[in-house]
């Protein structure tokens, strides 16, 4: 006789379920991750055989850039320079490091904290498993997308290195591969343990990302002061020089990366196994008084969900403005006597005439309008989001239109990004006035507008993919972002296309204080945002809401 | 009478799919109107397409007279609405939601929501993430009921609530049937639609089957007869409208479509030890509706 029991077909068990779910998740995200890391290492190389064919002249430039300890802040450990494999890992290791680090963050937070908070963690841990083990299947599915972002990293570099020109073995490519992803592992493992302290996934992603961002801190430090480079020792980003890949390489490093992965996970673990499901080890009170001040007006109520990551992207602006304005004069000192990173950094900054302070100045304005597109798209994501979670049914069933909804969302995100760029452009003037160098404050404060135009272009073109097409609003914001900041690296050191180089936004951002705006091109690049913002706007008042 | 709600002809297509097809519906002011129908029948479309959520893919809905799609602002400041999904936002409180609710609506009568929140025994200082799914959706039905609208468009209001503040929750429709609201209730709580609805609109597979008073429905049913003898019961096949005749032992039952007068004479004629008979539910209304639209489906 065939029991109802005997009917059921046995498919896969919960942690199998789980780990399987997780690596589905974000396998796309690691393949992407491991193509941008690939491509912006090796354009270092070729761009260096490109610019400097000679040996002289890379003998030249890279003792120009090993003069200057500042430029650490933005670059790897010097070895090898004057070879492209060295040069692409000195120039570009440390920052897909970070990136690498952040993406593994989101990840991480979005199969734990954010499942959590969506209510399907309580729904897997319903299946015969334990919230230590489900724990473990989920970050073992992470760290397999993390593996198959290897697997193609490296056999990218592999390729790329087997080239005369880069000249890159395989076992060099193999360790570069690792240096690409293990910051990222070490993320997702700091991730894990913030997943369990914090109630939602945006706090577990702000309690991973300062502790992230101090470590990339410190290994910057260690760049610029000799007499601090012990500090590479306690940080991953340290750890990926102390490799050494090019030159007497060092891969027991690893070790210290698995161990740190290691005890992470552990006590993750452990923490997941003290708390109850859907609570933080970090409590809020889950009763307060009530604060009904931006609760009246729509915008109002937008500014209230959004204000803490606009403060966070204020902060992060004003900090990298800081930061290089701080470094404006030692930069200049340095290389002004030298011909090459003048050239070279006029070739990033286009045709000026400026000092290179300002230069220098100019190129943090490059990285704030970087850290603006993020808002942009952040902001715009969480728009998005409302709608998605069913949120926006709630507003819109109010006397409320969706014109006045998203145009409020736009102004806000438009008012953040003008007070943001006046305050940067305030602390950079306040910098560099401090050091002597000479910036008139009024010409700064108005110059630094100019960055809206591009910032407006980005929101007006997410907006037009909003009423579009929300689904894909964010996945096609950052490939606009990564598309322009690919093309601007080539174009700075290979002639291209005006047509293809006029589609990057960073086509459009001046260095100021360095450079004087060109008005008319901002204002142009403004109006096509607006209207394709309006276009998008009329698109939403037509379309189906969409949730997820 | 006025006319609160008309649709014509209200289609939703999605592709090759049709969620609604054809709807023809009239709610009167005052009126409280019950929608039914099975999982996937098109009751949240028609609430959304009411709403202008989405928008419809031909024919058209109007409230207060005023174009469902052209005019929604216009339309929404006079009435409020209660989602299935409950998703508000975690981060606030009750009373910080409430406050939003309200102030984004526009009309908000205080004192009742005083009352209301006293009535569903209902702690406001808390955060959204920590209430229950129950008294997430108390949020959302004193935030309606306290705006005091014309029309009231609810949809399954009751999803997890206790037995309690059900009734509490029918208390209130009472009320505001008594204040001359209008209310269009989407639920799957049969009682609760048989208790406080007017009318009764049945949906299924995106076609509306049937609409009309509960009496007027119960025409359509068969009424249920049971009987017991000291012997073996009369025959009563062949009486018209009679069907589903069961006899165990001494014990009858069958059903009666139409006029029941036949069926008594022949009962009392076998001199019964007991009779009962009675009109369907609500339920069995349900069923018998969705029974015949399935075989006249298949």
């Amino acid at each position: 006789m065939t029991t109802a029991t005997a009917q059921t077909k046995r498919l896969l068990n919960t942690d199998q379920v789980i780990m399987r779910t997780a690596f589905r998740r974000i396998r796309r995200g690691a393949v992407i991750f491991a193509l941008y890391a690939v491509i912006m290492i090796t354009l270092q190389g070729f761009t260096l055989i490109k610019t400097y064919p000679t040996e002289a002249a890379r003998q030249q430039f890279a003792t120009t850039l090993t003069s200057d300890p500042s430029i650490g802040v933005l670059y790897g450990e010097p070895l090898k320079i004057t070879t492209p494999a060295g040069y692409m890992i000195y120039r570009s290791l440390d920052g897909v490091a970070l990136i690498g680090a952040l993406w593994g963050l989101f990840a991480i937070t979005k199969i734990l904290r954010g499942q959590e908070e969506d209510g399907q963690w309580e729904l897997l841990l319903s299946g015969d498993t334990t919230a230590r083990q489900a724990l473990y299947r989920a970050i073992q599915g992470c760290l397999l997308a993390l593996a198959l972002a290897y697997v193609v990293t490296t056999a990218l570099l592999v390729f790329a290195g087997s080239s005369s020109q880069i000249g890159l073995s395989f076992g060099r490519s193999l360790l570069l591969g690792a240096a690409v992803v293990l910051p990222a592992a070490c993320a997702m493992a700091v991730g894990a343990i913030t997943s369990q302290l914090a109630i939602t996934r945006r706090q577990a992603i702000v309690y991973g990302a300062i502790p992230l961002v101090a470590l990339f801190i410190l290994r910057s430090i260690a760049n610029v002061d000799r007499n601090a480079a012990w500090l590479k020792n306690i940080t991953p980003f340290g750890w990926i020089d102390r490799l050494h890949i090019v030159a007497n390489a060092q891969p027991l490093w690893i070790l210290v990366f698995l161990a740190v992965i290691v005890v992470c996970v552990w006590w993750a673990a452990r923490l997941t196994a003290k708390r109850d499901l859907g609570a933080s080890i970090i409590a809020r009170p889950s009763i307060a008084k009530p604060h009904t001040r931006l609760l009246n007006r729509s915008w109002r109520f937008s500014l209230r969900l959004t204000r803490g990551s606009i403060l966070g992207w204020l902060l992060g602006g004003v900090f990298i403005i800081a930061l290089m304005a701080g470094l404006a004069k030692t930069a200049g000192k340095a290389a002004g006597s030298s011909h090459s990173l003048t050239k070279a950094l006029h070739t990033i900054a286009g045709n000026t005439e400026q000092s290179i302070s300002l230069l220098f100045v100019g190129y943090g304005m490059l990285l704030l309008a970087l850290i603006l597109m993020a808002l942009v798209i952040t902001t715009l994501q969480a728009a998005r989001n409302e709608e998605a979670r069913g949120h926006l049914d709630e507003l819109l069933a109010q006397p409320l239109t969706r014109v006045r909804w998203l145009t409020g969302r736009a102004l806000l995100i438009a008012l953040s990004l003008a007070v943001i760029i006046e305050l940067a452009a305030l602390t950079a003037w306040y910098t560099a006035t401090q050091q002597g160098i000479h910036v008139g404050l009024g010409t700064l404060l108005g110059n630094s507008l100019s960055l809206l135009g591009p910032l407006l272009l980005l929101l007006g073109f997410g907006m037009l993919v909003y009423g579009l097409r929300p689904r894909i609003m964010t996945t096609l914001m950052y490939g606009f972002v990564g598309w322009s900041l690919l093309i601007d690296l080539i174009s700075s050191s290979a002639s291209m296309n005006k047509v293809v180089v006029a589609t990057s936004l960073f086509h459009y951002v001046a260095f100021v204080p360095a450079a004087k705006p060109d008005w008319t091109t901002t204002l142009i690049t403004a109006i096509i945002g607006i209207g394709a913002g309006i276009v998008g706007t009329i698109a939403f008042h037509y379309r189906d809401l969409e949730s997820e | 009478m006025e006319t609160i709600l008309q649709t014509s002809k209200l289609t939703k297509r999605y592709g090759k799919f049709t969620a609604l097809a054809d709807l023809d519906l009239t709610v009167q002011k005052g009126e409280v109107l019950g929608y039914l129908g099975p999982n996937g029948a098109g009751k949240s479309t028609t609430i959304r397409l009411l709403l202008g959520l989405i928008h419809p893919s031909s024919g058209s809905a109007q409230i207060f007279g005023l174009d469902s799609k052209k005019d929604k602002a216009a339309i929404h400041r006079r009435l409020a609405y209660v989602p299935s999904d409950v998703s508000l936002w975690p981060s606030l409180t009750g009373a910080e939601t409430l406050h939003l609710l309200a102030s984004i609506h526009g009309t908000v009568d205080e004192k009742y929501q005083a009352q209301l929140i006293k009535r569903f025994e209902f702690d406001p200082n808390k955060k959204v993430r920590a209430y229950s799914k129950g008294n997430k959706q108390k949020i959302n039905l004193i935030a309606a009921l306290a705006a005091r609208p014309e029309l009231l468009i609810l949809d399954e209001p009751t999803t997890g609530l206790d037995p309690l503040n059900q009734q509490v929750f029918r208390d209130c429709i009472e009320e505001a049937k008594t204040n001359e609201q209008t209310v269009f209730l989407s639920s799957h709580m049969l009682e609760e639609v048989e208790a406080l609805c007017d009318r009764v609109a049945v949906l299924q597979a995106g076609k509306l089957i049937e609409v009309g008073t509960l009496t007027e429905l119960r025409h359509l049913s068969a009424v249920k007869v049971e009987a017991t003898f000291s012997h073996q019961p009369p025959d009563l096949h062949g009486i018209t409208g009679v069907s589903g005749v069961h006899i165990k032992g001494n014990h009858l039952t069958c059903q009666v479509q139409g006029s029941i007068d036949s069926v008594l004479k022949a009962v009392a004629e076998a001199q019964p030890l007991t009779f009962f008979s009675r009109e369907p539910s609500l339920e069995e209304l349900f069923l018998a509706l969705y029974g015949e639209a399935e075989k006249a489906t298949a």
